[in-house]
Protein backbone atom coordinates (compact mmCIF):
# COMPACT_ATOMS: atom_id res chain seq x y z
CA UNK A 1 0.00 0.00 0.00
CA UNK A 2 1.55 3.17 -1.13
CA UNK A 3 -0.37 5.39 1.24
CA UNK A 4 -2.35 4.94 4.38
CA UNK A 5 -5.72 6.63 3.83
CA UNK A 6 -5.06 10.26 2.92
CA UNK A 7 -1.51 10.53 4.04
CA UNK A 8 1.74 8.68 3.66
CA UNK A 9 2.71 6.00 6.14
CA UNK A 10 4.45 7.17 9.32
CA UNK A 11 8.23 7.10 8.79
CA UNK A 12 8.83 4.05 10.95
CA UNK A 13 6.18 2.04 9.07
CA UNK A 14 7.13 2.92 5.53
CA UNK A 15 9.79 0.21 5.14
CA UNK A 16 7.44 -2.43 6.38
CA UNK A 17 4.73 -1.35 3.97
CA UNK A 18 7.20 -1.66 1.10
CA UNK A 19 8.36 -5.02 2.44
CA UNK A 20 4.78 -6.25 2.56
CA UNK A 21 4.36 -5.48 -1.10
CA UNK A 22 7.62 -7.24 -2.00
CA UNK A 23 6.65 -10.31 -0.01
CA UNK A 24 3.33 -10.55 -1.78
CA UNK A 25 5.07 -10.47 -5.16
CA UNK A 26 7.43 -13.19 -3.96
CA UNK A 27 4.45 -15.20 -2.75
CA UNK A 28 2.88 -15.05 -6.20
CA UNK A 29 6.14 -16.07 -7.88
CA UNK A 30 6.73 -19.03 -5.58
CA UNK A 31 3.12 -20.15 -5.73
CA UNK A 32 3.34 -20.23 -9.53
CA UNK A 33 6.38 -22.52 -9.33
CA UNK A 34 4.59 -24.72 -6.81
CA UNK A 35 1.52 -24.92 -9.03
CA UNK A 36 3.70 -25.93 -11.98
CA UNK A 37 5.61 -28.59 -10.05
CA UNK A 38 2.44 -30.13 -8.65
CA UNK A 39 0.77 -30.08 -12.07
CA UNK A 40 3.71 -32.05 -13.52
CA UNK A 41 3.60 -34.73 -10.85
CA UNK A 42 -0.01 -35.00 -9.71
CA UNK A 43 -1.19 -37.92 -11.83
CA UNK A 44 -4.44 -39.39 -10.59
CA UNK A 45 -4.15 -38.58 -6.91
CA UNK A 46 -7.21 -36.81 -5.49
CA UNK A 47 -5.20 -35.34 -2.62
CA UNK A 48 -2.67 -33.88 -5.05
CA UNK A 49 -5.45 -32.41 -7.16
CA UNK A 50 -6.99 -30.82 -4.08
CA UNK A 51 -3.61 -29.47 -2.94
CA UNK A 52 -3.09 -28.06 -6.42
CA UNK A 53 -6.43 -26.25 -6.39
CA UNK A 54 -5.70 -24.96 -2.91
CA UNK A 55 -2.39 -23.52 -4.12
CA UNK A 56 -4.14 -21.93 -7.10
CA UNK A 57 -6.64 -20.38 -4.70
CA UNK A 58 -3.69 -19.22 -2.62
CA UNK A 59 -2.80 -16.88 -5.48
CA UNK A 60 -5.99 -14.90 -4.89
CA UNK A 61 -5.16 -13.16 -1.56
CA UNK A 62 -1.79 -11.75 -2.66
CA UNK A 63 -3.20 -10.62 -6.01
CA UNK A 64 -6.17 -9.05 -4.25
CA UNK A 65 -3.81 -7.34 -1.81
CA UNK A 66 -1.60 -5.88 -4.52
CA UNK A 67 -4.41 -4.73 -6.79
CA UNK A 68 -6.82 -3.51 -4.14
CA UNK A 69 -4.16 -1.73 -2.10
CA UNK A 70 -3.24 0.38 -5.14
CA UNK A 71 -6.90 1.25 -5.49
CA UNK A 72 -7.31 1.81 -1.77
CA UNK A 73 -4.44 4.31 -1.75
CA UNK A 74 -6.28 6.72 -4.01
CA UNK A 75 -7.09 10.09 -2.52
CA UNK A 76 -10.73 10.81 -1.72
CA UNK A 77 -12.64 12.58 -4.50
CA UNK A 78 -16.13 13.93 -5.14
CA UNK A 79 -17.56 10.45 -5.77
CA UNK A 80 -15.88 8.86 -2.78
CA UNK A 81 -15.43 11.55 -0.16
CA UNK A 82 -14.33 9.01 2.44
CA UNK A 83 -11.67 7.60 0.17
CA UNK A 84 -11.26 4.08 -1.21
CA UNK A 85 -9.99 2.29 1.88
CA UNK A 86 -12.79 -0.21 1.88
CA UNK A 87 -11.67 -1.60 -1.49
CA UNK A 88 -9.24 -3.89 0.25
CA UNK A 89 -11.78 -5.27 2.67
CA UNK A 90 -14.37 -5.80 -0.02
CA UNK A 91 -12.01 -7.70 -2.30
CA UNK A 92 -10.93 -9.80 0.59
CA UNK A 93 -14.52 -10.64 1.35
CA UNK A 94 -14.96 -11.79 -2.24
CA UNK A 95 -11.79 -13.87 -2.09
CA UNK A 96 -12.84 -15.54 1.17
CA UNK A 97 -16.23 -16.44 -0.22
CA UNK A 98 -14.49 -18.00 -3.24
CA UNK A 99 -12.59 -20.19 -0.77
CA UNK A 100 -15.87 -21.33 0.76
CA UNK A 101 -17.28 -22.27 -2.63
CA UNK A 102 -14.19 -24.16 -3.74
CA UNK A 103 -13.63 -25.79 -0.37
CA UNK A 104 -17.21 -27.01 -0.39
CA UNK A 105 -16.93 -28.36 -3.92
CA UNK A 106 -13.67 -30.17 -3.21
CA UNK A 107 -15.15 -31.70 -0.07
CA UNK A 108 -18.05 -32.97 -2.15
CA UNK A 109 -15.63 -34.39 -4.74
CA UNK A 110 -13.55 -36.17 -2.09
CA UNK A 111 -16.66 -37.59 -0.42
CA UNK A 112 -17.94 -38.97 -3.71
CA UNK A 113 -14.58 -40.71 -4.25
CA UNK A 114 -14.73 -42.16 -0.78
CA UNK A 115 -18.31 -43.36 -0.97
CA UNK A 116 -17.91 -44.81 -4.45
CA UNK A 117 -14.86 -46.72 -3.13
CA UNK A 118 -12.64 -45.38 -5.87
CA UNK A 119 -9.18 -47.02 -5.85
CA UNK A 120 -6.58 -44.57 -7.22
CA UNK A 121 -4.20 -46.14 -9.73
CA UNK A 122 -0.64 -44.86 -9.42
CA UNK A 123 2.03 -46.61 -11.51
CA UNK A 124 5.34 -45.45 -12.93
CA UNK A 125 6.08 -41.75 -13.22
CA UNK A 126 5.70 -40.47 -16.78
CA UNK A 127 7.39 -37.22 -17.70
CA UNK A 128 6.68 -35.75 -21.13
CA UNK A 129 5.49 -39.11 -22.50
CA UNK A 130 8.57 -40.93 -21.22
CA UNK A 131 8.20 -43.52 -18.52
CA UNK A 132 10.67 -43.12 -15.66
CA UNK A 133 11.59 -46.18 -13.57
CA UNK A 134 10.28 -44.90 -10.24
CA UNK A 135 6.87 -45.04 -8.64
CA UNK A 136 4.92 -41.85 -9.42
CA UNK A 137 4.22 -41.43 -5.71
CA UNK A 138 7.82 -40.39 -5.04
CA UNK A 139 7.88 -37.31 -7.31
CA UNK A 140 4.47 -36.44 -5.86
CA UNK A 141 5.91 -36.47 -2.35
CA UNK A 142 8.95 -34.48 -3.48
CA UNK A 143 6.69 -31.85 -5.07
CA UNK A 144 4.64 -31.64 -1.87
CA UNK A 145 7.72 -31.22 0.31
CA UNK A 146 8.81 -28.35 -1.94
CA UNK A 147 5.33 -26.84 -1.74
CA UNK A 148 5.60 -26.72 2.06
CA UNK A 149 8.66 -24.52 2.30
CA UNK A 150 8.07 -21.13 0.61
CA UNK A 151 4.60 -20.54 2.12
CA UNK A 152 5.82 -21.22 5.66
CA UNK A 153 8.82 -18.91 5.36
CA UNK A 154 6.96 -16.14 3.56
CA UNK A 155 3.95 -16.50 5.81
CA UNK A 156 6.01 -16.00 8.94
CA UNK A 157 7.52 -12.77 7.67
CA UNK A 158 4.20 -11.42 6.41
CA UNK A 159 2.59 -12.20 9.75
CA UNK A 160 5.07 -10.00 11.60
CA UNK A 161 4.44 -7.09 9.25
CA UNK A 162 0.69 -7.57 9.40
CA UNK A 163 0.76 -7.32 13.18
CA UNK A 164 2.80 -4.14 13.11
CA UNK A 165 0.82 -2.41 10.38
CA UNK A 166 -2.59 -3.62 11.53
CA UNK A 167 -3.34 -5.02 8.06
CA UNK A 168 -6.06 -7.59 8.55
CA UNK A 169 -5.99 -8.79 4.97
CA UNK A 170 -2.24 -9.39 5.05
CA UNK A 171 -2.68 -11.15 8.38
CA UNK A 172 -5.31 -13.47 6.94
CA UNK A 173 -3.14 -14.25 3.92
CA UNK A 174 -0.12 -14.93 6.16
CA UNK A 175 -2.01 -17.33 8.41
CA UNK A 176 -3.26 -19.23 5.38
CA UNK A 177 0.31 -19.55 4.11
CA UNK A 178 1.56 -20.78 7.45
CA UNK A 179 -1.15 -23.44 7.53
CA UNK A 180 -0.15 -24.70 4.09
CA UNK A 181 2.15 -27.23 5.69
CA UNK A 182 -0.90 -29.10 6.93
CA UNK A 183 -2.15 -29.46 3.37
CA UNK A 184 1.17 -30.84 2.14
CA UNK A 185 1.52 -33.14 5.15
CA UNK A 186 -1.99 -34.52 4.63
CA UNK A 187 -1.38 -35.14 0.94
CA UNK A 188 1.95 -36.87 1.68
CA UNK A 189 0.28 -39.15 4.20
CA UNK A 190 -2.44 -39.84 1.65
CA UNK A 191 0.06 -40.96 -0.98
CA UNK A 192 2.03 -43.09 1.47
CA UNK A 193 -1.28 -44.63 2.52
CA UNK A 194 -1.98 -45.56 -1.11
CA UNK A 195 1.46 -47.15 -1.30
CA UNK A 196 0.67 -49.18 1.79
CA UNK A 197 -2.51 -50.50 0.19
CA UNK A 198 -4.98 -48.16 1.94
CA UNK A 199 -7.04 -47.11 -1.09
CA UNK A 200 -9.07 -44.62 0.96
CA UNK A 201 -6.05 -42.66 2.25
CA UNK A 202 -5.92 -40.38 -0.77
CA UNK A 203 -9.61 -39.41 -0.59
CA UNK A 204 -9.44 -38.87 3.17
CA UNK A 205 -6.43 -36.58 2.73
CA UNK A 206 -8.31 -34.68 0.02
CA UNK A 207 -11.31 -34.31 2.34
CA UNK A 208 -9.06 -33.01 5.13
CA UNK A 209 -7.49 -30.45 2.83
CA UNK A 210 -10.92 -29.28 1.59
CA UNK A 211 -12.10 -28.85 5.17
CA UNK A 212 -9.05 -26.69 5.80
CA UNK A 213 -9.85 -24.53 2.78
CA UNK A 214 -13.48 -24.30 3.87
CA UNK A 215 -12.40 -23.27 7.36
CA UNK A 216 -10.07 -20.59 5.99
CA UNK A 217 -12.92 -19.31 3.85
CA UNK A 218 -15.36 -19.10 6.74
CA UNK A 219 -12.94 -17.49 9.20
CA UNK A 220 -11.80 -14.89 6.70
CA UNK A 221 -15.31 -14.14 5.50
CA UNK A 222 -16.30 -13.38 9.09
CA UNK A 223 -13.18 -11.25 9.54
CA UNK A 224 -13.86 -9.26 6.37
CA UNK A 225 -17.52 -8.85 7.27
CA UNK A 226 -16.67 -7.66 10.76
CA UNK A 227 -14.74 -4.77 9.31
CA UNK A 228 -17.31 -3.88 6.69
CA UNK A 229 -20.05 -3.50 9.32
CA UNK A 230 -18.14 -0.72 11.10
CA UNK A 231 -17.08 -2.68 14.16
CA UNK A 232 -15.08 -1.01 16.94
CA UNK A 233 -11.29 -1.17 16.66
CA UNK A 234 -9.92 -4.57 17.62
CA UNK A 235 -6.50 -6.17 17.77
CA UNK A 236 -5.66 -7.66 14.37
CA UNK A 237 -4.72 -11.01 15.86
CA UNK A 238 -6.65 -11.63 19.03
CA UNK A 239 -9.76 -9.64 18.11
CA UNK A 240 -10.00 -8.02 21.56
CA UNK A 241 -11.26 -4.44 21.60
CA UNK A 242 -8.38 -2.02 21.84
CA UNK A 243 -10.21 0.22 24.32
CA UNK A 244 -9.07 3.31 22.44
CA UNK A 245 -12.35 5.06 23.21
CA UNK A 246 -11.48 4.98 26.90
CA UNK A 247 -7.94 6.24 26.34
CA UNK A 248 -9.19 9.10 24.18
CA UNK A 249 -11.85 10.03 26.67
CA UNK A 250 -9.22 10.09 29.43
CA UNK A 251 -6.78 12.25 27.43
CA UNK A 252 -9.39 14.69 26.12
CA UNK A 253 -11.27 14.80 29.40
CA UNK A 254 -8.06 15.97 31.05
CA UNK A 255 -8.05 19.10 28.87
CA UNK A 256 -9.26 22.12 30.86
CA UNK A 257 -11.55 23.36 28.07
CA UNK A 258 -13.50 20.11 27.97
CA UNK A 259 -16.18 19.41 30.56
CA UNK A 260 -17.27 15.99 29.28
CA UNK A 261 -16.47 13.76 26.34
CA UNK A 262 -17.62 10.55 24.72
CA UNK A 263 -16.29 8.85 21.61
CA UNK A 264 -17.27 6.36 18.98
CA UNK A 265 -14.73 4.74 16.68
CA UNK A 266 -14.91 2.31 13.80
CA UNK A 267 -12.43 0.29 11.82
CA UNK A 268 -11.93 1.61 8.31
CA UNK A 269 -9.46 -0.72 6.65
CA UNK A 270 -6.12 -0.38 8.43
CA UNK A 271 -7.12 2.90 10.09
CA UNK A 272 -9.68 3.95 12.67
CA UNK A 273 -12.10 6.80 12.20
CA UNK A 274 -14.72 8.24 14.47
CA UNK A 275 -16.41 11.14 16.20
CA UNK A 276 -15.84 12.82 19.54
CA UNK A 277 -18.74 14.50 21.30
CA UNK A 278 -17.51 17.15 23.73
CA UNK A 279 -19.26 19.42 26.16
CA UNK A 280 -17.09 22.57 26.15
CA UNK A 281 -16.35 23.88 29.64
CA UNK A 282 -17.41 27.46 28.86
CA UNK A 283 -20.17 26.68 26.36
CA UNK A 284 -18.07 27.70 23.31
CA UNK A 285 -15.96 25.64 21.01
CA UNK A 286 -13.72 27.59 18.65
CA UNK A 287 -12.20 25.98 15.54
CA UNK A 288 -8.81 26.16 17.27
CA UNK A 289 -10.11 24.25 20.24
CA UNK A 290 -11.74 21.64 18.02
CA UNK A 291 -8.44 21.21 16.20
CA UNK A 292 -6.54 20.78 19.45
CA UNK A 293 -9.05 18.24 20.75
CA UNK A 294 -8.79 16.26 17.51
CA UNK A 295 -4.98 16.41 17.69
CA UNK A 296 -4.97 15.13 21.27
CA UNK A 297 -7.24 12.29 20.31
CA UNK A 298 -5.30 11.27 17.21
CA UNK A 299 -2.01 11.26 19.08
CA UNK A 300 -3.22 8.31 21.16
CA UNK A 301 -2.63 5.84 18.34
CA UNK A 302 -1.02 6.14 14.88
CA UNK A 303 -3.96 4.43 13.28
CA UNK A 304 -6.49 7.09 14.38
CA UNK A 305 -7.36 9.31 11.55
CA UNK A 306 -9.73 12.18 10.71
CA UNK A 307 -11.48 12.24 14.07
CA UNK A 308 -14.41 14.65 13.84
CA UNK A 309 -15.14 16.81 16.90
CA UNK A 310 -18.78 17.70 17.66
CA UNK A 311 -19.57 20.20 20.41
CA UNK A 312 -22.85 19.32 22.19
CA UNK A 313 -24.76 20.90 25.10
CA UNK A 314 -24.84 17.69 27.06
CA UNK A 315 -23.74 14.13 26.49
CA UNK A 316 -27.37 13.06 26.11
CA UNK A 317 -27.26 14.80 22.74
CA UNK A 318 -24.35 12.65 21.64
CA UNK A 319 -25.08 9.95 19.08
CA UNK A 320 -26.04 6.51 20.27
CA UNK A 321 -23.25 4.01 20.69
CA UNK A 322 -20.61 6.38 22.03
CA UNK A 323 -18.33 5.40 24.89
CA UNK A 324 -17.88 5.69 27.79
CA UNK B 1 6.07 -24.38 20.42
CA UNK B 2 4.33 -24.26 17.09
CA UNK B 3 7.61 -24.32 15.21
CA UNK B 4 8.61 -27.44 17.05
CA UNK B 5 5.31 -29.07 16.16
CA UNK B 6 5.86 -28.18 12.52
CA UNK B 7 9.38 -29.57 12.62
CA UNK B 8 8.25 -32.79 14.24
CA UNK B 9 5.48 -33.34 11.76
CA UNK B 10 7.83 -32.77 8.83
CA UNK B 11 10.31 -35.25 10.23
CA UNK B 12 7.50 -37.66 10.94
CA UNK B 13 6.30 -37.46 7.36
CA UNK B 14 9.78 -38.03 6.00
CA UNK B 15 10.28 -41.03 8.26
CA UNK B 16 6.92 -42.43 7.26
CA UNK B 17 7.98 -41.99 3.67
CA UNK B 18 11.21 -43.88 4.28
CA UNK B 19 9.62 -46.69 6.26
CA UNK B 20 8.32 -48.56 3.23
CA UNK B 21 11.84 -48.60 1.81
CA UNK B 22 12.96 -50.43 4.91
CA UNK B 23 11.32 -53.39 3.32
CA UNK B 24 8.01 -53.62 5.11
CA UNK B 25 6.51 -55.65 2.31
CA UNK B 26 5.99 -54.68 -1.31
CA UNK B 27 5.72 -50.92 -1.88
CA UNK B 28 3.48 -49.88 -3.45
CA UNK B 29 1.19 -52.76 -2.59
CA UNK B 30 -2.10 -54.11 -3.91
CA UNK B 31 -5.16 -53.25 -1.82
CA UNK B 32 -6.87 -56.33 -3.24
CA UNK B 33 -3.72 -58.50 -3.35
CA UNK B 34 -3.99 -59.11 -7.08
CA UNK B 35 -0.43 -60.34 -7.55
CA UNK B 36 -0.28 -62.48 -4.43
CA UNK B 37 -3.59 -64.12 -5.25
CA UNK B 38 -2.42 -64.82 -8.81
CA UNK B 39 0.79 -66.35 -7.47
CA UNK B 40 -1.17 -68.53 -5.08
CA UNK B 41 -3.58 -69.54 -7.82
CA UNK B 42 -0.70 -70.22 -10.19
CA UNK B 43 -2.41 -68.45 -13.07
CA UNK B 44 -3.17 -64.99 -14.45
CA UNK B 45 -6.81 -64.28 -15.35
CA UNK B 46 -6.78 -62.27 -18.57
CA UNK B 47 -9.77 -60.68 -20.27
CA UNK B 48 -9.36 -60.67 -24.06
CA UNK B 49 -11.24 -58.39 -26.41
CA UNK B 50 -11.32 -59.43 -30.05
CA UNK B 51 -9.67 -56.46 -31.73
CA UNK B 52 -7.50 -57.21 -34.72
CA UNK B 53 -4.64 -56.69 -35.23
CA UNK B 54 -3.95 -56.29 -31.53
CA UNK B 55 -5.82 -59.37 -30.43
CA UNK B 56 -7.51 -61.94 -32.55
CA UNK B 57 -8.35 -65.65 -32.53
CA UNK B 58 -6.08 -68.18 -34.11
CA UNK B 59 -7.51 -71.13 -36.03
CA UNK B 60 -7.56 -73.12 -32.81
CA UNK B 61 -9.44 -70.38 -30.97
CA UNK B 62 -6.38 -69.25 -28.96
CA UNK B 63 -5.67 -65.52 -28.64
CA UNK B 64 -2.86 -64.31 -30.85
CA UNK B 65 -1.43 -60.85 -31.53
CA UNK B 66 0.86 -58.31 -29.91
CA UNK B 67 -0.93 -58.10 -26.60
CA UNK B 68 -1.50 -61.83 -25.98
CA UNK B 69 2.20 -62.33 -26.74
CA UNK B 70 3.15 -59.73 -24.15
CA UNK B 71 0.84 -61.26 -21.56
CA UNK B 72 2.16 -64.80 -22.17
CA UNK B 73 5.72 -63.59 -21.73
CA UNK B 74 4.85 -61.66 -18.58
CA UNK B 75 3.07 -64.67 -17.06
CA UNK B 76 5.97 -66.95 -17.98
CA UNK B 77 8.47 -64.60 -16.35
CA UNK B 78 6.57 -65.02 -13.07
CA UNK B 79 5.94 -68.71 -13.50
CA UNK B 80 2.21 -68.30 -14.02
CA UNK B 81 -0.19 -69.99 -16.45
CA UNK B 82 -2.78 -67.90 -18.29
CA UNK B 83 -6.57 -68.22 -18.17
CA UNK B 84 -8.10 -66.48 -21.18
CA UNK B 85 -11.61 -65.01 -21.03
CA UNK B 86 -13.07 -63.71 -24.29
CA UNK B 87 -15.23 -60.68 -23.44
CA UNK B 88 -16.52 -57.43 -24.87
CA UNK B 89 -14.75 -54.26 -23.77
CA UNK B 90 -17.54 -53.26 -21.34
CA UNK B 91 -17.63 -56.71 -19.76
CA UNK B 92 -13.87 -56.73 -19.46
CA UNK B 93 -13.87 -53.36 -17.74
CA UNK B 94 -16.66 -54.43 -15.41
CA UNK B 95 -14.78 -57.60 -14.46
CA UNK B 96 -11.56 -55.63 -13.83
CA UNK B 97 -13.45 -53.17 -11.65
CA UNK B 98 -14.77 -56.03 -9.56
CA UNK B 99 -11.31 -57.59 -9.33
CA UNK B 100 -12.45 -60.70 -11.16
CA UNK B 101 -9.70 -60.32 -13.75
CA UNK B 102 -6.02 -59.45 -13.45
CA UNK B 103 -5.30 -58.00 -16.90
CA UNK B 104 -7.41 -56.71 -19.77
CA UNK B 105 -6.08 -56.69 -23.33
CA UNK B 106 -7.38 -55.94 -26.81
CA UNK B 107 -6.79 -52.40 -27.88
CA UNK B 108 -6.99 -50.27 -24.73
CA UNK B 109 -5.52 -46.84 -25.28
CA UNK B 110 -4.23 -44.17 -22.88
CA UNK B 111 -7.16 -41.98 -23.85
CA UNK B 112 -9.67 -44.77 -23.31
CA UNK B 113 -13.07 -43.64 -22.02
CA UNK B 114 -12.56 -46.25 -19.30
CA UNK B 115 -9.46 -44.64 -17.90
CA UNK B 116 -11.15 -43.50 -14.71
CA UNK B 117 -12.70 -46.93 -14.06
CA UNK B 118 -9.68 -49.21 -14.44
CA UNK B 119 -5.93 -48.91 -14.18
CA UNK B 120 -3.95 -48.45 -17.39
CA UNK B 121 -0.26 -49.08 -17.93
CA UNK B 122 1.85 -46.40 -19.55
CA UNK B 123 1.88 -46.45 -23.36
CA UNK B 124 3.86 -49.55 -24.34
CA UNK B 125 3.65 -48.55 -28.00
CA UNK B 126 2.29 -45.82 -30.22
CA UNK B 127 0.48 -46.78 -33.38
CA UNK B 128 0.11 -44.24 -36.15
CA UNK B 129 -2.36 -44.45 -38.98
CA UNK B 130 -1.03 -42.71 -42.08
CA UNK B 131 -2.04 -42.21 -45.70
CA UNK B 132 0.26 -44.38 -47.79
CA UNK B 133 0.85 -44.28 -51.54
CA UNK B 134 1.42 -47.19 -53.91
CA UNK B 135 4.97 -47.23 -55.37
CA UNK B 136 4.12 -45.51 -58.63
CA UNK B 137 1.59 -42.98 -57.31
CA UNK B 138 2.86 -39.42 -56.75
CA UNK B 139 2.42 -37.88 -53.28
CA UNK B 140 -0.59 -35.52 -53.21
CA UNK B 141 0.09 -31.93 -52.14
CA UNK B 142 -3.09 -31.91 -50.06
CA UNK B 143 -5.68 -34.47 -48.99
CA UNK B 144 -8.58 -32.28 -50.06
CA UNK B 145 -10.50 -33.99 -52.85
CA UNK B 146 -8.29 -37.08 -52.84
CA UNK B 147 -9.76 -40.57 -52.60
CA UNK B 148 -8.25 -42.71 -49.85
CA UNK B 149 -8.92 -46.43 -49.62
CA UNK B 150 -9.88 -47.82 -46.25
CA UNK B 151 -9.50 -51.49 -45.30
CA UNK B 152 -12.90 -53.12 -44.85
CA UNK B 153 -12.68 -53.62 -41.10
CA UNK B 154 -11.38 -50.10 -40.32
CA UNK B 155 -14.67 -48.26 -40.89
CA UNK B 156 -13.92 -45.66 -38.21
CA UNK B 157 -11.08 -44.28 -40.33
CA UNK B 158 -13.62 -43.08 -42.89
CA UNK B 159 -14.66 -40.30 -40.51
CA UNK B 160 -11.06 -39.17 -40.01
CA UNK B 161 -10.50 -39.12 -43.75
CA UNK B 162 -13.63 -37.07 -44.37
CA UNK B 163 -12.55 -34.63 -41.68
CA UNK B 164 -9.40 -33.95 -43.70
CA UNK B 165 -11.47 -33.15 -46.80
CA UNK B 166 -10.74 -36.41 -48.63
CA UNK B 167 -13.19 -39.09 -49.73
CA UNK B 168 -12.93 -42.51 -48.09
CA UNK B 169 -13.50 -45.59 -50.24
CA UNK B 170 -13.99 -48.98 -48.67
CA UNK B 171 -11.94 -51.71 -50.30
CA UNK B 172 -14.98 -53.24 -52.00
CA UNK B 173 -15.42 -49.99 -53.95
CA UNK B 174 -13.65 -49.99 -57.38
CA UNK B 175 -12.62 -46.35 -56.83
CA UNK B 176 -10.41 -47.55 -53.97
CA UNK B 177 -8.02 -49.42 -56.30
CA UNK B 178 -7.82 -46.51 -58.72
CA UNK B 179 -6.79 -43.88 -56.17
CA UNK B 180 -3.50 -45.47 -55.16
CA UNK B 181 -3.81 -43.98 -51.67
CA UNK B 182 -4.67 -46.11 -48.66
CA UNK B 183 -4.99 -45.49 -44.92
CA UNK B 184 -2.86 -48.03 -43.05
CA UNK B 185 -0.92 -48.48 -39.84
CA UNK B 186 2.58 -47.01 -40.24
CA UNK B 187 4.09 -50.29 -39.06
CA UNK B 188 2.78 -52.07 -42.16
CA UNK B 189 4.41 -49.71 -44.70
CA UNK B 190 7.47 -51.85 -45.32
CA UNK B 191 5.55 -55.10 -45.34
CA UNK B 192 3.13 -53.88 -47.98
CA UNK B 193 5.75 -51.99 -49.97
CA UNK B 194 3.98 -48.65 -49.65
CA UNK B 195 5.36 -45.18 -48.94
CA UNK B 196 4.32 -42.69 -46.23
CA UNK B 197 2.85 -39.56 -47.83
CA UNK B 198 3.42 -37.64 -44.60
CA UNK B 199 -0.28 -37.25 -43.82
CA UNK B 200 -0.98 -38.73 -40.41
CA UNK B 201 -4.62 -39.50 -39.65
CA UNK B 202 -4.21 -40.40 -35.99
CA UNK B 203 -1.69 -41.42 -33.37
CA UNK B 204 -2.83 -43.76 -30.61
CA UNK B 205 -0.97 -44.74 -27.44
CA UNK B 206 -1.52 -48.42 -26.63
CA UNK B 207 -1.85 -49.70 -23.10
CA UNK B 208 -2.95 -52.73 -21.11
CA UNK B 209 -5.69 -52.56 -18.48
CA UNK B 210 -5.38 -53.72 -14.89
CA UNK B 211 -7.79 -53.61 -11.93
CA UNK B 212 -8.07 -50.10 -10.43
CA UNK B 213 -5.66 -49.27 -7.60
CA UNK B 214 -3.60 -52.47 -7.79
CA UNK B 215 -0.43 -50.45 -7.90
CA UNK B 216 2.07 -53.16 -6.96
CA UNK B 217 0.85 -55.42 -9.74
CA UNK B 218 0.78 -52.48 -12.14
CA UNK B 219 4.41 -51.64 -11.32
CA UNK B 220 5.45 -55.24 -12.06
CA UNK B 221 3.62 -55.27 -15.36
CA UNK B 222 5.04 -51.89 -16.35
CA UNK B 223 8.55 -52.96 -15.41
CA UNK B 224 8.12 -55.97 -17.68
CA UNK B 225 6.85 -53.77 -20.50
CA UNK B 226 9.82 -51.41 -20.11
CA UNK B 227 12.27 -54.27 -20.49
CA UNK B 228 10.37 -55.92 -23.25
CA UNK B 229 9.49 -53.01 -25.52
CA UNK B 230 10.76 -49.50 -26.05
CA UNK B 231 7.64 -47.40 -25.42
CA UNK B 232 8.38 -45.13 -28.38
CA UNK B 233 8.83 -47.90 -30.93
CA UNK B 234 6.00 -49.07 -33.12
CA UNK B 235 5.43 -52.84 -33.10
CA UNK B 236 4.57 -54.79 -36.23
CA UNK B 237 1.16 -56.26 -35.52
CA UNK B 238 0.94 -58.16 -38.79
CA UNK B 239 4.15 -60.05 -38.14
CA UNK B 240 2.77 -61.29 -34.83
CA UNK B 241 -0.33 -62.70 -36.44
CA UNK B 242 1.55 -65.68 -37.87
CA UNK B 243 0.53 -68.01 -35.05
CA UNK B 244 0.52 -68.49 -31.31
CA UNK B 245 3.90 -67.65 -29.76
Amino acid sequence: MRRLANRPWPADKRDQAAAAERLEWLTIAFLLTIVAVIALTMGSSQAMKTAWIEDLLGLIPPIVFLVASRYASRRPDADHPYGYQRALQLSFLAASMALIVFGGYMLYDASVSLFSRHHPTIGHFTFLSHSVPIWAGWPMIAALVYSMLPPILLGRRKLRIARTLHLKTLYADATMNKDDWMTAAAAILGIIGIGLGLWWADAVAAAFISLNVLRDGVINTLRAMGDLVDGRPRDVERRQPLELERQIAAAVGAMPEVAAVSARLREDGPTFRGELFIVPANGNCSPDMAARVAQTAESIDWRLHEIAVMPVSSLEDAAAGTLP
Amino acid sequence: MRNRAVGLLVIGCLLAALLPLAGCGQFPSDPESTFNKAAKRGSLRVGVIDNPPWTTRSGAGEPIGVEPALVRAFAASHGLKVEWHWLSESECVEALKRFQLDVGIGGFTRKSPWKKEVGLTFAYATSRTVVAAAPTVPFPATLKGAVVAVPQEQVALAGLIEARGATPALSSDPAAKKSGLVAIDAADLELLGLRDTGFELRSVKRALAVPPGENGFLMRLERFLRQRADPNAVPTPSSELGGPS
